[in-house]
């Protein structure tokens, strides 16, 4: 028998190619009693393996190769948890004293942290062995001694591979040599990078991808041959013939070794170090008790129970000290002005609103605690709160200085292989050039990079796609073979970890490209690890929403807000509703013009009617029929309509299939959160085929009929796909209404600060622009004297900011306030004389007619500018500016150099030059929205957001908005007519649509339903 | 120096070890010095190469032996 203990995963990003679960597999078929994982410089894979070794019945060692500070290598495993904890010491010095692209670990912090460790001397890059094949032995035996010294001579190994490499037989005869001269033992590896030797053309493609080669490239890292794959033990012994106690030895250490990770401890600190538990269920009872006071006029029996009964359960799972650390990070929010949200399943909590982490009353609501925390899942609370964007970092900042550096970092990420990131990388590894390349990715989507085939074949636009072509099949092979790998490690947007003991003990720690420190682990496997992650996310609709009520003035309370505002529903009821939160895609415009909401329910209905499973389920219209009382609402058992009577009879919610689960089929909150997690997630027809038989016998048994059963299950199965709780809607429609508000009585405030927080939201900036100007706002131009450098607003007015234009920089803004605030500028020629704005901004502002005030000329000032930045430095003096010895740019030109410049325009929309050209039958998008149901049309405007989601039918149907001077009408097209206009519609900015008007009842907004397609000139 | 020869060769082996081939005249192999495995340019669809640095009674030699076709080839000779 024998043990692999040099193995490579896609951890080992873009050097090991084959997946952990392959390696295990056919390391278990072997009958291995144990692997090692020993990926380079991490242990990122360390849960996963853990994970999967022991459920195929193999003991897993957990380990790294590391580079030392001289760059040798050294492979290194932990005999037990001490191991692990110095391995996570190892590496995070390595970053510290290396860079992130190549961590370094001193020879000191070897020798500081050599406890629990095991060390074989490395592959033929490691200090040993490139002494031997330098031939200086006594260097080769200097090394050895080395680690002899650091680590004891019971924990080093001479490492021998037999990979058929150039001078391999010199090498392991050095080796043998050191091992009688010493009495080191040897040990047998075969330096795993992928499973099959097969699986090769995939590692050399990912280490050309590591070194910026082609294939047809020589670089030093590149493989010569295919032989490190997962050997089998008949080969390895065969390989290793005249040394067979190297292959006994590798079964030695792994007897030796022991779990080192323990998984599933809670690290989080104790909110009050030097007291027990006890004091932090106190005084988070307490916070609690006097939160609920403020917020409920009295305290009767039932929430005094859902109370104690949250507090009972938080006190169980000893997470106490969370819901404090979160308490406290938003007391320091509050003290400094700083807007946040609470959203997500904390919202579930009457504990989380009474502490004003969240907004949402989840008493009142009658929402499940149990979606949120449960003893029998007993598994790690998440809240996720949305801050101010501007200011999230400093909140961040403020975790780091109350727990310590040492002890809070931001969680990782991976950044995997998708289809486009796949084929740009093989691609470039094949050797293709850059321009095919982008053919080749061009209208390739965000899918997986094992699934480009079937989209091939899927989309119509991609019929004559150029990766139909057989000389890219085995391109289309590569990409699927490492689908989903990391690639390379990023930084989680918002989570950060907090640890009761120093981080380095359970994670290594690198810097992010930005030089925060991250863990090692994302935020699925972090919580393995007894790490609780804190989700402190950016929102720039709260950044809006603050710069928006910062311009209003003390007249506008925002927090006082009136949630039955008559104004603010009639505005939802027209549809008119784009900037709003969560409610301004074409499909929310018009489900609230259907909707005709008119109470809040009806918000956090919509928020979570418009996603991919009520769609796909077809529960809109229902909904819609229901709520207007043009379909009775009954329920097919009596237990229903308890829980599903405040959706009118649908499931909508996720807190709706759990109380269904308990109440129809009795499942334990276990089993319920199964179910939930399999619907939303839904990647497994074979576990919710189990759960549905689970599902109805258990309903059968407690005199459930059958049939019933089976419907009541067809409901949520309609769900699924599908992974919203009401909690989560409700905390988005509070936002979601005041921003409506917002926009009802104070637009021009809010459009700018919509403005000045792109890019954000559903629309580009020139939409909301030509909205603005259709609710009577007026757009003042860009002015050097007169602009702000954000988007500036009075209640009729918005003004043009100077961040707007395309290439500015904060010190090219600096430099124009402070010159400006001595004195407006008089010419072009004083603006380049009295800054420093490099020219290709200054050409950016004329075009975005910055300077028209001066001289309404945009060509003419372009014309003059070189001659300004030649006389800079020599001339004391400016010029009379010469008016018009050069023609201006044409209305036209003017309106789209403007607009490449700003991303909109303040001179009108773009359709105002086209209307005189169009048919004299197109119609505006204001005569459209005025006729009614199937009444014919033809109407050109501006594509924005051209889109296909999920459909009920499975169907391709594309949705897209036109854009006129008068505003915006939404257009469906169908699969047939999207088959024949595919190219059209994604290529061509304007569009001349015919069809036929879409009203489904007489209060929706007018959409068409495009039969014809045209391209404007 | 040593000189490029590329030619195809008909080895003889002494249980799993080659042992003589035929080039203009016998060459009796003494030792393999070195041996190694070459993946080739695979993407050109270039098989796997198994390289063999020997001594023999004449000169060193590297000969190449192609797995796919079996075929040895006297690649180098050597002073």
């Amino acid at each position: 028998m024998f043990v692999h203990l040099h193995v490579h995963s896609p951890y080992s990003f873009l050097d090991g190619a084959s997946r952990l679960e392959a390696l295990l597999t056919q390391a278990a078929k072997w009958d291995m009693p144990a692997m090692a994982l020993t990926d380079h410089s991490n242990v990122s894979g360390a849960v996963e393996f853990q994970k999967t070794a022991l459920a195929l019945g193999l003991k897993p060692i957990q380990g790294a190769e590391i580079t030392t500070e001289d760059g040798t290598h050294l492979t290194l495993l932990a005999e037990n948890r001490d191991g692990y904890h110095a391995l996570c010491r190892l590496l995070t010095a390595g970053y510290a004293h290396g860079t992130r692209h190549q961590p370094l670990v001193p020879w000191k912090a070897l020798a500081k942290n050599n406890r629990g460790l095991l060390v074989l001397s490395g592959c033929h890059r490691s200090g040993v062995a490139q002494a031997i094949l330098r031939k200086d032995y006594a260097q080769a035996k200097a090394e050895a001694l080395r680690l002899v010294e650091i680590f004891g001579s019971n924990q080093v190994y001479l490492e021998i591979i037999h990979s058929y490499l150039p001078f391999t037989k010199y090498l392991l005869g050095g080796l043998f040599k050191l091992h009688e001269e010493l009495r080191i033992p040897l040990v047998a590896t075969n330096n795993v990078h992928y499973l099959r030797k097969e699986d090769f053309p995939i590692h050399d493609l990912l280490v050309c991808t590591r070194t910026k080669t082609r294939l047809d490239e020589l670089h030093l890292d590149r493989p010569i041959n295919g032989e490190n794959y997962l050997t089998s033990p008949e080969e390895m012994k065969r390989r290793f013939a005249p040394f067979p106690e190297a292959i006994r030895n590798t079964l030695e250490i792994a007897d030796r070794c022991s779990l080192a990770l323990d998984l599933g401890k809670n690290l989080f600190p104790r909110y009050f170090p030097h007291a027990g538990p006890e004091k932090s269920i106190q005084v988070l009872g307490e916070l609690t008790w006097n939160g609920a006071q403020k917020r409920y006029a009295s305290i009767s029996r039932p929430l005094r129970e859902r109370i104690q009964h949250e507090l009972e359960i938080i006190k169980q799972l000893d997470v106490a000290d969370y819901f404090l650390a979160v308490w406290d990070l938003v007391q320091y929010a509050k003290e400094q002005n700083i807007r946040y949200a609470g959203r997500g399943s904390a919202a579930d909590s009457v504990v989380v609103y009474c502490l004003e982490i969240t907004n949402v009353d989840a008493f009142a609501r009658g929402l499940l605690f149990e979606r949120f925390l449960s003893l029998e899942r007993a598994q790690k609370p998440d809240i996720d709160i949305d801050f101010d964007a501007r200011h999230r970092d400093q909140v961040a900042q403020y975790v780091y200085e109350r727990y310590g550096p040492e002890r809070v970092a931001s969680v990782c990420t991976f950044q995997t292989y998708h289809a486009r990131s796949a084929l740009r990388d093989m691609g470039k590894a094949l050797g293709l050039p850059l321009s095919e390349l982008q053919q080749l990715t061009k209208n390739i989507t965000s899918i997986p990079a094992d699934g480009i085939r079937s989209l091939l074949h899927r989309l119509p636009e991609l019929k004559k796609h150029p990766l139909h072509q057989a000389k890219y099949s085995k391109l289309l092979d590569y990409c699927a073979a490492i689908t989903g790998f990391p690639r390379q490690m990023g930084t989680h947007l918002g989570g950060l970890v907090v640890s009761g003991e120093p981080l380095t003990t359970v994670t290594p720690l690198q810097p992010s490209a930005k030089g925060v420190l991250i863990t090692q682990f994302d935020k699925d496997t972090i919580e393995d690890l007894g790490l609780i992650k804190i989700d402190l996310l950016s929102l720039r609709t709260l950044s809006a929403v603050s710069t928006a009520v910062n311009q209003v003035g003390p007249r506008l309370d925002y927090n006082e807000i009136p949630i039955d505002d008559k104004a603010t529903f009639a505005r939802l009821q027209k549809g008119e509703t784009v900037g709003v939160f969560q409610l301004e895609s074409p499909a929310q415009r018009s489900l609230q013009s259907r909707l005709q909401a008119d109470r809040f329910e009806d918000i956090v209905a919509s928020v979570a009617l418009i996603r991919p499973g009520p769609i796909k389920g077809n529960m809109v219209d229902p909904f819609i029929a229901r709520r207007h009382g043009r379909e009775a609402v009954t329920y097919i058992h009596p237990k229903l309509e308890k829980i599903l009577a405040p959706t009118y009879g649908v499931v909508l919610y996720q807190e709706q299939v759990i109380e269904i689960a308990t109440e129809i089929a009795g499942f334990t909150p276990g089993e319920s959160d199964r179910l939930r997690k399999a619907m939303t997630k839904f990647r497994s027809q074979k576990e919710m085929d189990q759960i549905q038989v689970d599902f109805i016998q258990k309903a059968v048994k407690r005199g459930v009929e059958k049939e019933t059963a089976e419907t009541i299950f067809s409901y949520v199965l309609g769900y699924a796909g599908y992974g919203f709780c009401e909690a989560h809607a409700a905390a988005f429609a509070d936002t979601a209404y005041r921003t409506a508000y917002l926009l009802e009585h104070h637009p021009a405030q809010f459009y700018a600060a919509l403005l000045n927080q792109q890019p954000m939201g559903f629309y580009p900036p020139n939409t909301l622009c030509v909205q603005a100007k259709n609710r009577g706002i007026t757009l003042a131009p860009l002015d050097i004297n007169e602009s702000d450098v954000e988007f500036t607003a009075t209640d009729t007015s918005i003004r043009i900011g100077l961040k707007q234009v395309k290439g500015m920089e904060a010190a090219f803004l600096n430099s124009i306030v402070a010159a400006r605030s001595k004195r407006h500028f008089s010419s072009l020629q004083d603006f380049v004389y009295r800054t420093n704005v490099n020219k290709d901004v200054v050409e950016n502002l004329i075009l975005g007619g910055a300077f028209d005030s001066l001289l309404n000329n945009r060509r003419m000032l372009l014309w003059n500018l070189p001659k300004y930045y030649q006389t800079k430095q020599g001339s004391l003096f400016l010029e009379t500016p010469t008016q018009n010895t050069v023609a201006d740019f044409s209305p036209f030109e003017r309106w789209v150099r403007e607009y490449a410049v700003l991303s909109l325009s303040a001179q009108g929309h773009i359709m105002e030059f086209f209307r005189p050209n169009l048919p004299a039958k197109a119609l505006t998008t204001q005569d459209a929205s005025l006729l009614t149901e199937g009444s014919p049309l033809t109407l050109g405007g501006l594509v924005i957001r051209p889109h296909r989601p999920p459909t009920r039918s499975g169907k391709t149907v594309v949705f897209l908005s036109l854009e006129d001077e008068y505003g915006l009408i939404d257009v469906t097209i169908f699969e047939d007519i999207y088959r024949k206009y595919a190219k059209i519609i994604f290529n061509q900015p304007l569009l001349l649509v015919t069809g036929k008007i879409s009203r489904r009842d007489p209060h929706e907004r007018a959409s068409i339903n495009a039969t014809r397609i045209q391209g404007l000139p | 120096m040593s000189k490029l020869i590329n030619q195809p060769i008909l080895l003889t082996y002494a249980g799993d070890f080659p042992s003589s081939f035929f080039f203009g005249q016998n060459f009796i192999i003494k030792y393999i010095l070195q041996h190694w495995r070459e993946a080739g340019q695979w993407w050109t669809d270039e098989s796997e190469l198994f390289v063999y640095e020997v001594s023999t009674d004449r000169c060193r030699c590297e000969l190449h032996f192609l797995p796919s076709t079996e075929q040895w080839v006297l690649y180098r000779l050597a002073d």
